[in-house]
């Protein structure tokens, strides 16, 4: 092995960082070309995105705390994109965990916080897991495309949800009649704070930092590799059934992380779930976020690693965060820090073919 | 309610009217998926057509010159899918999620920022709609009348499908499309312009798709509404292929997902009371049918309609 | 010779892909009315000169003339407008459609009657309704060439043509383009690494070695042994093959095949009612001309497809250990040069662990040391050219990648290895590293299903062999009790045809 060429290998890593923090970059810019479109200065307002998301201390924990859901959601796109299993059903079910995170912590009746919110988690990874795994079992044994058997289901979901905020569990103080709301969880089912940050924060760091464990060093992580690169390559080495079942437990796992996502937005932040007119697409309300989507963007600037998922989950918070300081103070909507997300997906769809443009470029004719 | 035949032929004209917008989504996924280049986000193509024209229709109040503003959009997000997808052979499932973030939130900042700042009491925020055009005689058939009662947009579906149809398979350049996805090796070295191909019909299916979205639009109420598409476009994907990417069958799956609509509206109006919040019943799961429609019938479908997939779908096609 | 022969011509051209100079600096012509030979091993260059040729791949170096002319096309589509044809080993036909309609791509205007009569010309009559992927290889071929005649191809390119025919096809394949090449003064240029095909019918020759041209002159003027030291240079020791063979029926069979019947692809039943047994360390090869259910066989014994009837089973050499029969799998299709079996996606070493994950794994934990470590012997071992083992697969050349494959499944701990061609399309000094390998792994006890369509590779290694011919596989016998032109006849059917007089 020749030294010179061990470091060829890190060339190619730091190409790879370098595109998506282009990509990064591109996607401010196309920003800052939106806002001055609007009317408003671009640099007043990327200063008052920095300044809303880390200006001040209690700032920073609220947009660590915030990045929470999207970096649980993340990891559910993590697992199913690295195991080829295309998840476009994150927003409903994001939505199904927030909704049974609801019902379960309002049915039970209890007094304690650590029991209502793992009863709350772990029924919220139940539900949305096993909607996600419809998709997977469609694709297995009927070979319905996951991508779309998903978003399908996703807006079916959406329904759902929308039938359960309006009737079983409406909340008694609905003012009127356009917003609906859902019963609000109790005061223990909230998650608590330490100094400012929420807790849902080190739970999601915890649970990327276990992922990436798993996935780098146990046999299933790496099984889950091979069918990701070529399902072929597994199929003939690991058995038809075999890789069958990992699929599904692969889509069952990632439906799992995102409604996890859901119960922590629910748990530490809204407190309830609110179905109304907008939002993005498939969502009740805007209450995800758009985060299903989102967290598309985010696991594939990052390279599908769990760990650097977290920087990048934390870049789009301030986005939306900013986007939100932005509504308030610049009359920027939301929508258009989503669409800055969207452009961003734009040229992560092209990073492939680009990088392999840039290296022939620099080959020596 | 009187079951009677009135009923019925009201129905037969709510199913085609709805049915028309899933149908041309139907056809612009047919046009892109049978040179090979998967078309998932054609729901957001969709919305950013309807957008574009209705926002057009509204500032100069004409019905015509929003469906070019539409049609114009369609031809750019055909020649931006074709060339992130085909000059640059970008990933085809990410590009489409890119292009589903993007129509909902860019479309609905667009109408939020052109209407947002105006006085609403000066300013109207709806359009002016699609009148029907009765064609003499044939509307007047009973039962199926309303089929030959509807805009003239939605007759320009009827006759779209019966040219689809018979360009893909009873031309010799529909032909050479079909030979792109089912192996662009071979089609290139049978003298056809892999790329080239690719492109148009990708400004095609972004035409259709425009067109889709604005007969959303346009054809109902006349005020916007967020993600107006609702779907459709995901349906159509299902559609296309329970129709094994023949014209005849996913327009008969689009008649049937246009019927579930129109009994959702119905059925919705009759369980709801009127109101939409006040009954415990629930309705919402109408709402469901066409999507589960959509999956039940690409799974029951699944083993013998795969036949005419193209081959080589999702993969860029590049010279060495 | 008169310069106004000279139809296309490629002067001093170059080809680098990556790290990889697959053409340096090579000159061949191609005359009208006469057939030329691109002759040389696998790897040696002959299939991307051809691609320069005709447009599909572009020459980093080096000109093109046609008639006379210097030219540059634009992509293989260019070319074919100028008349230049080109026939590839998996031929550019579209399998899903049927002969009417792939005519129809090329000749819109004529009817369906011109268009039997064409396809009747220059080869069999063929139902214009049928679907190509249902046809056998050589009526794909007489299409290929009734595509390109129709066309007034003034060049004809082909790639590796007689590799899918019999012997009586590649005869009479020659004769058709000797006499096709005079009536239409098309210029004829065949790549091939079959020293046969040149003598008979070709009147030039010109022969690459590693990506370079060493010798180049008209047929008449060479002969058998100086083309043989050209393509492969200075010969290897060749390891004398162990001349006893192994007892057989001494020892408990490993592996038990019987009464199998596999559905095909393409005709209802690819395997018929196949039977035999496997014992512990030989080499049993069933030699087949492609497509006579050989690989449908290899996939059912390993798992890959289920039998229609009959089973697979352990022999009771396996039953007694209580434990599962453990088989490996290296197999090559001509079509598919990267294989399915390879995640180019992921690095060296996790290539190796597909194989290897249950040799390299504490418990539900993978080994990465040990993978490390077995990855670099078995890179030792076959001499692969990469740099590290976390390097992507897919930065590694053809050959190399190929190489992988076959180091993991023989450094796998199984008890059968199923090994299909698993030397195609590697050079000769690769090909006997391969063949070294294979021999040691029986030594070591594994068992080797070998399916081969050479009669030389098959004879050279293995202990018994049989013969398949359209699903039916022949008795099985040592390999002392074989030779050449009786192996040679059962590949086209004789134990089919005797079976038939019975």
């Amino acid at each position: 092995m020749e030294p010179g060429k061990k470091f060829s290998i890190w060339r190619r890593r730091f190409r790879e960082t370098a595109l998506s923090t282009v990509v990064v970059l591109v996607s401010v810019v196309v920003g800052a070309l939106l806002v001055a479109f609007e009317g408003r200065s671009p640099v007043a307002a990327y200063g008052t995105i920095v300044s809303s998301t880390f200006g001040s201390t209690s700032n920073i924990a609220y947009t660590l705390s915030q990045s929470s859901p999207l970096i649980l959601v993340a990891m559910g796109l993590v697992i199913a994109f690295r195991g080829s299993f295309w998840n476009g059903g994150g927003e409903g079910q994001m939505l199904l965990g927030g909704i049974t995170g609801v019902i379960v912590t309002y049915s039970l009746h209890v007094n304690n916080t650590p029991l209502l919110l793992l009863v709350g988690f772990v029924a919220a990874f139940i539900v949305s897991g096993a909607w996600a795994s419809i998709s997977g079992i469609l694709k297995v044994l009927f070979g319905i495309d996951d991508i779309v058997s998903s978003l399908l289901l996703s807006a079916t979901a959406a329904f759902i949800v929308f039938y359960l905020v309006r009737v079983p569990f409406a909340s008694p103080s609905t003012a009127t009649a356009a917003v609906l709301a859902s019963v609000n969880i109790p005061k223990a089912a909230q998650f608590p704070s330490v100094g400012g940050i929420s807790g849902t924060f080190p739970l999601a760091i915890a649970g990327a930092v276990v992922l990436a464990w798993v996935l780098a060093k146990t046999k299933f992580g790496f099984r889950l590799k091979v069918l990701g690169s070529n399902r072929n390559t597994a199929v003939a080495y690991f058995g038809k059934g075999p890789t069958n079942r990992l699929f599904i437990l692969i889509s069952f796992l990632s439906g799992g992380f995102i409604g996890m996502g859901g119960m922590a937005m629910v748990s530490a932040f809204t407190g309830n779930i609110v179905a109304g007119a907008s939002g993005g697409a498939y969502s009740a309300g805007g209450f995800t976020n758009s985060y299903g989507f989102i967290g598309i963007a985010v696991v594939f600037l990052a390279g599908l690693d769990p760990i650097a998922s977290i920087a990048a989950s934390i870049f789009f918070v301030t986005l939306v965060i900013g986007g939100l300081g932005l509504l308030v103070l610049m009359a920027v909507p939301t929508s258009l820090t989503i669409s800055i997300s969207g452009v961003a997906i734009l040229f992560v769809s092209a990073r492939v073919p680009i990088m392999d443009r840039l290296k022939a470029l620099r080959r020596p004719k | 309610m009187a079951f009677d035949l009135g009923f019925f032929t009201t129905l037969v004209g709510t199913t085609v009217f709805l049915a028309a917008p899933i149908v041309l989504a139907c056809l612009g996924v047919q046009w892109s998926e049978l040179s090979g280049v998967f078309i998932f986000g054609i729901e957001g193509e969709m919305l950013l057509g309807a957008v574009a024209g209705f926002l057009t229709a509204l500032a100069t109040h004409s019905l015509p010159l929003g469906i070019v503003a539409g049609i114009a959009t369609g031809v750019g997000v055909g020649i931006l899918s074709g060339f992130f997808e085909v000059t640059l052979g970008a990933d085809q499932i990410i590009f489409a999620i890119a292009l589903l973030v993007i129509g909902p939130s860019l479309s609905s900042y667009l109408y939020g920022a052109y209407v947002g700042g105006r006085e609403l009491s000066t300013f109207s925020t709806s359009i002016p709609t699609f009148t029907s055009v009765p064609i003499p005689g044939l509307s007047s058939i009973p039962l199926i009348g309303p089929v030959f009662n509807q805009p003239i947009l939605v007759y320009v579906v009827y006759i779209l499908v019966i040219l689809t149809h018979y360009f893909f398979y009873h031309t010799n350049m529909g032909l050479k499309v079909r030979s792109v996805g089912m192996n662009p090796l071979a089609a290139d070295s049978m003298g056809t312009n892999v790329q080239l191909v690719r492109y148009s019909v990708l400004i095609i299916a972004g035409i259709l798709a425009a067109l889709g979205g604005m007969l959303m639009v346009m054809g109902g109420t006349g005020f916007w509404s967020d993600n107006v598409t609702a779907g459709r476009g995901l349906i159509a994907i299902a559609l296309v292929r329970v129709g094994n990417w023949r014209t005849h069958l996913t327009f008969g799956a689009s008649l049937v997902v246009g019927l579930l609509l129109a009994s959702v509206a119905d059925l919705q109006g009759i369980f709801s009371g009127g109101g939409a919040v006040t009954t415990t019943f629930p309705y919402e799961v109408f709402s469901t049918l066409p999507y589960l429609f959509a999956i039940a019938v690409i799974g029951i479908s699944y083993k013998w309609t795969r036949s005419n997939q193209p081959a080589s779908i999702g993969k860029p096609y590049q010279r060495g | 010779m008169q310069e106004s022969d000279l139809v296309l011509e490629g002067r001093d051209l170059s080809k680098r892909f990556a790290d990889l100079t697959a053409v340096d600096g090579v000159s061949v012509a191609v005359r009208r009315g006469q057939i030329t030979v691109l002759l040389g091993e696998n790897g040696a260059g002959k299939s991307t000169y051809i691609k320069m040729l005709n447009g599909t791949l572009k020459p980093n170096s080096g000109t093109l003339y046609y008639e006379g002319q210097e030219t540059k096309f634009g992509s293989a589509r260019h070319a074919v407008k100028r008349k230049i044809h080109t026939i590839y080993q998996s031929f550019a036909l579209i399998d899903l459609f049927t002969v009417k309609e792939n005519m129809k791509l090329i000749f819109p205007d004529k009817t369906d009657d011109e268009l039997r009569a064409m396809i009747q010309q220059y080869g069999k009559a063929v139902d214009l309704d049928e679907r190509v992927a249902l046809l056998p290889a050589g009526i794909k071929q007489r299409l290929e060439i009734t595509k390109a005649l129709g066309s007034d191809a003034k060049v004809l390119l082909m790639d590796e043509p007689t590799s899918v025919l019999a012997y009586e096809e590649r005869d009479r394949l020659f004769k058709d383009l000797a006499r096709l090449g005079k009536e239409k003064g098309l210029a004829i240029l065949i790549a091939t690494h079959k020293l046969q095909d040149v003598m008979d019918y070709c009147q030039q020759v010109a022969v690459l070695k590693g990506g370079k041209l060493v010798l180049q002159k008209p047929v008449r003027d060479t002969n058998l042994k100086e083309l043989t030291v050209a393509m492969f240079g200075a010969s290897e020791e060749l390891e004398e093959a162990p001349t006893e063979t192994k007892p057989v029926g001494e020892t408990e069979s490993v592996l038990e095949v019987r009464n199998l019947s596999v559905r095909g692809d393409n005709v209802p039943l690819a395997v018929k009612e196949a039977s035999f047994s496997m014992h512990k360390g030989e080499i049993l090869c069933i030699i087949a001309i492609a497509g006579n259910g050989q690989l449908e066989l290899a996939d059912a014994v390993y798992g890959l497809r289920k039998p229609l009837s009959g089973d697979v089973a352990p022999g009771p050499a396996i039953l007694k250990t209580g434990r599962k029969l453990r088989v490996g799998r290296v197999a090559f299709a001509s079509d598919d040069p990267v294989q399915t079996g390879l995640a180019v996606d992921l690095s060296v070493k996790d290539n190796f662990g597909v194989s290897l994950l249950d040799q390299t794994s504490k418990g539900r934990l993978v080994d990465w040391k040990a993978l490390e470590d077995l990855s670099n012997k078995a890179i030792e071992k076959f001499e692969i050219k990469c740099y590290a083992t976390d390097e992507f697969l897919r930065e590694l050349s053809g050959g190399n990648i190929q190489k992988v494959l076959v180091a993991r499944e023989l450094s796998r701990d199984v008890d059968v290895l199923i090994a299909v061609h698993p030397a195609r399309g590697l050079d000769m000094h690769t090909t006997y590293l391969v063949y070294r390998s294979i021999m040691e792994v029986a030594r070591k006890g594994i068992s080797v299903l070998l399916i081969s369509e050479d009669v030389d590779e098959a004879l050279y290694l293995s202990d018994r062999l049989g013969a398949m011919y359209e699903g039916r596989l022949s008795e099985i016998k040592p390999k002392g009790l074989w030779t050449r032109e009786t192996l040679g006849s059962y590949m086209i059917g004789a134990h089919v045809m005797q079976e038939a007089k019975v």
